[in-house]
């Protein structure tokens, strides 16, 4: 068995296929986070990220299957799952190989795989959009703090600034300690170097209260419907819910 | 500002009108704050399951009119309030703030008459614009019977409007509903749907209505049958080009009268017809094809599967050349399957094992299709009925048993399955 030890980067990905082209193999798993309890026989290689050799990759990719293939690959390894990493991998060498465009074939293995590995983040940035909840600072500023699976802040900052335009915002993946912050003029991602400290302003409680009344008050009780609200809204995500 | 108290009571009224989409209206929003998003935004799930997306809140419960359904009437003594136009924007732009909402859902109890009820809310929308700067999603309730020059100034300000159709005939909403008339009801759908198409034939109106316009109607209050139902929800899609029909399941109230049933229709009637709106919508059906005017939706199966087992002449469909319009009629066969046999068939000939692997529920589709002209589905048509019939029933709405449907009570008293 070989595995591919890279950075947790896209180019890092990009160096490993570059490695596997060029020693003509193909390695069974590639993964950011190597395990500890291995098999007998294992061999893992350890893959230097090089800016020239994953430009290259790169540029055949968006050769072959277009600027998109690249920002789908993006958005597919901000997911959480450990096996994010070897189905990219697979998913370019198959793009490679093939010298097209493969995104509908989606009757083969590796096609579906890696849809569904970008759809499931997709999915989650899509909730997150509804689910998170700001809370007004004392100064204004719009703060949101969530815990998500998959590391989507940047993906949904950009909805967030269309949406508030003038108001700043910070959102804080508490999970990943990372921030997306909006100051009225830029966006910035970044990991916080010093811990926050929030001071929430006093109006806060009371919209907090009337949602939760209203909430409440939007239940039809003769229609209850647990399994289905669980489906819709899993319960992982209820605890920075106000109405829960 | 608006207290916990009213937010209850027009909260608690407001809320058996249905319609709770925030999709439809691509907007980059003017004023200072919020914008549309095209595919609508669910921020939380009640507890029987709807999505939250909207402040869908009644202006004031003041009714001077007198529908037996309603919990509002007139004649009841219900608790009673209002909210100032200042209020509920107020209430509005702190809770899409926080990102509780993507909007405002306004309606209201008709006081003192239509124009008057018209123009506060008329008030409060265009408050809402220009005075708070809102740009997120408005969806107005229309009063029937208002002045059009009040109601063609609305569809400037909000993204949807509907107005309610009630009753599925004329009679019931007589009988049910006799302050309202089905003239006054239709002549704005009209005059909406005309102005929507002002300027060319073909085009919308820029910035006018730009999520259209949706109805409702009761359902299980009155007699007709979902054959009726349904032709109507198509004449409505076909001739006002409206977004979409809302059904509300009757739920009665304290108030007892012999023209109103009882006890609550089942949750599964309101299911069946949301299943074959879905059909008008998106699968190509006409009411025709579904059912005749004087029928019931079937219980024991969806409507798509129904008209499966209705046209049996019309399968096996071959997977890798039958077109979409009849790949999405295939039982298991959903508009994402379906997309994506068509995308994927053009790289290459498609086996049973693809298919799995894009998650074609084949439990159900085998016995309709063939792949690559080889059929994996059972011969025998009845057993094919059994096996569809006790699947749809894990829908857990409503008890079946072996005895419920005569064609199996029948086979089984004879020993045959």
């Amino acid at each position: 068995m070989i595995i591919y030890e890279i950075d947790n980067t896209l180019f890092g990905l990009y160096s490993a296929v570059f490695e596997s082209y060029k020693m003509q193999e193909i390695p069974d798993i590639v993964t950011s986070k190597p395990l500890y309890q291995m098999p007998i026989g294992t061999k893992i290689k350890k893959i230097e990220t090089d800016e020239k050799k994953a430009n290259r990759v790169q540029t055949a990719i968006i050769k072959y299957a277009g600027e998109d293939t690249v920002q789908m690959l993006k958005i597919a390894l901000k997911s959480c799952l450990d096996e994010k990493e070897t189905i990219c991998f697979n998913y370019i060498k198959k793009v490679i190989d093939s010298q097209k465009d493969i995104a509908f074939d989606y009757g083969d293995l590796t096609v579906m795989e890696f849809t569904d590995l970008k759809a499931k983040v997709g999915l989650e940035a899509h909730r997150f959009k509804g689910f998170l909840r700001f809370s007004e600072t004392e100064n204004g500023v719009l703060y949101a703090h969530y815990s998500p699976d998959n590391d989507i802040t940047e993906l949904i900052a950009h909805h967030f600034k269309k949406r508030f335009k003038y108001h700043a915002f910070i959102i804080h993946d508490e999970k990943r300690n990372i921030v997306a912050m909006y100051d009225t003029k830029t966006l910035k991602c970044f990991t916080p170097p010093v811990p926050l400290t929030v001071y929430i302003n006093e109006t806060e409680e009371n919209y907090r209260k009337l949602w939760k009344e209203y909430f409440d008050a939007v239940n039809i009780k003769e229609r209850k419907n647990k399994k289905l609200q669980d489906n819709y809204l899993p319960r992982r995500y209820r605890k920075n819910l106000t109405e829960f | 500002m608006l207290d916990g108290e009213r937010l209850k009571i027009l909260t608690e009224s407001a809320k058996y009108d249905v319609s709770c989409s925030s999709s439809g209206s691509k907007r980059s929003g003017e004023g200072t704050l919020g914008d549309c998003s095209k595919g609508g935004i669910c921020h939380s799930f009640t507890a029987d399951g709807r999505c939250v997306s909207l402040l869908k809140i009644l202006l004031t419960n003041k009714c001077c009119y007198d529908c037996l359904y309603c919990v509002n009437r007139r004649s009841v003594d219900a608790p009673r309030a209002s909210a100032t136009p200042d209020e509920i924007c107020e209430l509005t732009m702190n809770f899409y703030k926080r990102n509780y909402i993507e909007g405002l859902f306004l309606s209201s109890a008709v006081e003192r008459s239509p124009d008057y009820t018209m123009e506060r809310l008329l008030e409060t929308v265009i408050k809402l614009r220009k005075q708070y700067g809102f740009g997120g999603y408005i969806h107005l309730k229309g009063v029937p019977g208002a002045d059009r020059l009040l109601i063609e100034r609305a569809g400037m300000y909000v993204d949807r409007m509907s107005f309610n159709i009630e009753l599925p005939t004329e009679n019931s909403l007589r009988l049910l509903a006799p302050q309202k008339s089905a003239k006054t009801i239709f002549a704005p759908m009209r005059q909406l749907s005309d102005d929507i198409y002002k300027d060319e034939p073909g085009k919308f109106r820029r910035g006018f209505l730009p999520a259209g316009q949706t109805t409702q109607m009761i359902v299980g209050a009155s007699p007709e049958k979902d054959g009726h139902i349904l032709r109507l929800t198509q004449g409505l899609y076909d001739k006002y080009k409206l977004k979409r029909v809302y059904f509300s399941s009757y739920v009665p109230t304290n108030f007892k009268t012999e023209y109103l049933p009882t006890t609550p229709v089942g949750l599964l009637r309101e299911h069946r017809l949301y299943q074959a709106d879905w059909l008008l919508r998106f699968y190509g059906f006409s009411a025709k094809e579904i059912l005749d005017e004087d029928e019931n939706l079937e219980v024991g199966y969806d409507p798509k599967c129904h008209w499966a087992l209705k046209n049996p002449h019309r399968f096996p469909v071959e997977v890798n050349t039958a077109d979409y319009e009849m790949l999405v009629r295939v039982p298991g066969i959903g508009i994402r399957s379906a997309r994506r046999i068509v995308s994927a068939r053009k790289y290459g000939k498609l086996d049973f094992e693809m298919l799995k692997r894009m998650r074609v529920v084949l439990k159900r589709a085998k016995h309709f299709i063939t792949v690559g002209g080889k059929f994996f589905g059972n011969d025998d048509f009845r057993v094919i009925k059994n096996l569809l019939l006790l699947d749809s029933s894990s829908d857990n709405y409503t008890q079946l048993s072996l005895f419920s449907n005569d064609e199996i009570s029948g086979s089984v008293l004879t020993g045959e399955v």
